[in-house]
């Protein structure tokens, strides 16, 4: 059975894929509409205290809106992927580099040798060698309006001894509440099947996008389709304007700002305009893709939820990559 | 860089198309064209030599080696990249036209072990380096730009295009107009590369530093030119002659 929904997975989308990386670009295209939940309070900080935020436009109205980072999201998924690759592929990284050590996330010493630099990149080390991502992530925005989603909290650290001097440890960082809905599309690459269902599997099993300096930040990925074509689809400040719009109705000022202030907002909603946008404006902008919906990709989501199927996956991925790391001398 | 194709004057050729392009971004946008310290700073324009690989003209490799064994410096192949189609497409470099606003923030690049110092244990002067801080470009904002393609080649008009350090998705809108041809004094009003252009300008010149290579955003010309009206009716004015990187080639 799980074979199956993976061969079915395959076959649709094999016109998109490639069956070994190769090093130079052929515009293969597999986009993912992800709807990420927060399912408690988080923080998406540059300075450690004021929530990120943006600008956007939609229609005639023009709100500030939370923001989560392109690449906080990047952070986030490849610290997992590495995670998963020292939990399941350790021996089989040994036997390719007897000293792989796990690889890391620091940008200059990145192994460059294993599954997941070689799908994310890693633009400098110190090997003097930089491999480009093939995984492209979109800045993402929240559909309501940052002063709807983020709260700011008191923090006070006072130790816990009976007799003590006022301190320091006294914040005020704002937090994207639960509940809040950040519509993404990422895109990869040229990529073969397995690593598509390797970035399906991180993106399935990551559930912490918050500073990691902190316990807070749990978040629920819903993966609502995966688009595979030859151009790149829509992108993630598109589907939260077109969400709004759906949701309003009409593209009235009253209506949307009647949404993006809104306390809560029904999740099968969003979903539904989530997909309708998407492909409303892939049509519009003559973009051409097979798609395989929510339900099959939970399908396939399904077949590699065990740990010794993504073991096997980037065991075959590893195989394939003698070619694509090996650097020309000039 | 090695010369690989004999320029060719473009302005022989009759048959010319000019297409604008409108470029919305759709998330922040950061190149590293100043690098003061731990500071990067993004500058208004998007060079042509970024645009040729966004658009999909030119190819890169997924992997690339440093140039010699001592050096880690990495060596771009832009002339050799579009050696097939210089005589037939010619991008423009992009610049904005609509009001720009940056955003300042930290990047602090950390490693994922459960334990580590807050100091790095060096500190790296690169855009991919530990700590700094970047100025970038907000999205919403649009910049212009132009293909012009000679001798009937169709070029690929992609919606979505990926620019910039972290490569920003952005969408573009495509429009064809209609080409006049002269030739004359003219004031060339939209950026184009250095040494992308026949001849330096005679005078009213407006130079901008950039790397890797230099922009003119405006000059008197004299000689073959074509001139065109933007969607938003805005004349441009670009000499005739222009080849991507010509005096590489030459």
């Amino acid at each position: 059975m799980s074979e199956d929904a993976i061969q079915k997975f395959g076959a649709t989308i094999k016109d998109y894929i490639l069956e070994k990386p190769e090093k130079r670009p052929k515009n293969r295209y597999v986009n993912l509409l992800v709807l990420r939940e927060l399912l408690s309070a988080a923080r998406f900080t540059t300075d450690g205290t004021e929530a990120n935020s943006a600008v956007i436009r939609i229609g005639e109205t023009e709100e500030t809106v939370g923001k989560l980072f392109g690449r906080k999201q990047v952070a986030s998924d490849r610290r997992t992927a590495k995670a998963v690759q020292r939990a399941l592929i350790t021996d089989e990284m040994k036997k390719k580099k007897a000293d792989w050590d796990g690889c890391s996330m620091e940008v200059t010493k990145m192994c460059q040798k294993c599954p997941e630099c070689a799908l994310f990149g890693s633009a400098a080390s110190e090997g003097a060698v930089s491999m480009t991502s093939r995984v492209m992530y979109d800045e993402a925005y929240t559909i309501r309006s940052l002063s709807t989603v983020v709260e700011e909290f008191f923090q006070n650290a006072p130790g816990d001894a009976y007799v003590k001097n006022a301190t320091s440890g006294i914040r005020e960082p704002d937090f994207f509440k639960e509940g809040v809905l950040i519509p993404c599309v990422v895109t990869l690459k040229d990529v073969t099947l397995e690593e598509v269902l390797f970035f399906m599997n991180i993106t399935d099993r990551n559930s912490r996008y918050g500073a990691t300096g902190t316990r807070f930040g749990k978040v629920r990925n819903h993966i609502l389709g995966v688009y595979a074509g030859g151009r790149e689809g829509p992108s993630s400040l598109e589907v939260t304007r077109e969400i709004i719009l759906a949701l309003a109705g009409t593209s009235d000022q009253e209506a949307i700002q009647k949404v993006m202030s809104a306390d809560t907002l029904d999740l099968e909603k969003v979903k539904a305009a989530a997909v309708t946008g998407y492909e409303d404006l892939a049509s519009r902008h003559r973009i051409t893709s097979i798609k395989v919906d929510e339900a099959a990709t939970a399908e396939v989501l399904d077949a590699i939820k065990e740990d010794s199927e993504v073991a096997s996956l980037l065991t075959t991925q590893l195989g394939k990559l003698d070619d694509y790391l090996d650097v020309p001398k000039k | 860089m090695s010369a690989t194709v004999a320029p060719t004057p473009l302005a022989a050729k009759q048959d010319m198309q000019v297409y604008e392009g409108v470029l919305e971004l759709m998330g922040e946008l950061f190149f590293a064209t100043l690098e003061p310290g731990n500071r990067y700073v993004t500058k208004p324009l998007i060079l042509n030599t970024a645009l040729y690989y966004a658009l999909g003209y030119a190819r890169g490799s997924y992997v690339n080696g440093a140039t010699g064994r001592r050096s880690k410096r990495q060596q771009p192949t832009y002339v050799e990249d579009t050696a097939a189609f210089a005589d037939e497409i010619y991008v423009s470099v992009a610049r904005p036209i609509t009001p720009l606003r940056f955003t300042t923030e930290n990047a602090n690049a950390r490693g994922d072990d459960y334990v580590q110092r807050n100091q790095p244990e060096k500190q790296m002067n690169s855009p991919t380096g530990k700590i700094g801080t970047r100025k970038q470009i907000q999205p919403g904002a649009k910049f212009r730009f132009f293909v012009l393609a000679f001798n009937g080649a169709v070029p690929d008009l992609p919606v979505y295009v990926r620019v910039g350090k972290k490569r920003t998705k952005a969408l573009i809108e495509w429009n064809r107009l209609p080409v006049r041809r002269h030739a004359g004094s003219f004031l060339m009003n939209h950026p184009v590369l250095v040494d992308d252009l026949v001849s330096m300008p005679i005078g009213d010149i407006r130079f901008s530093r950039m790397i890797p290579f230099d922009v003119i955003e405006q000059g008197r010309f004299e000689g073959p030119y074509c001139a065109f009206t933007c969607t938003d009716g805005e004349e441009v004015c670009l000499p005739a002659d222009l080849q991507f990187l010509r005096r590489w080639r030459a």
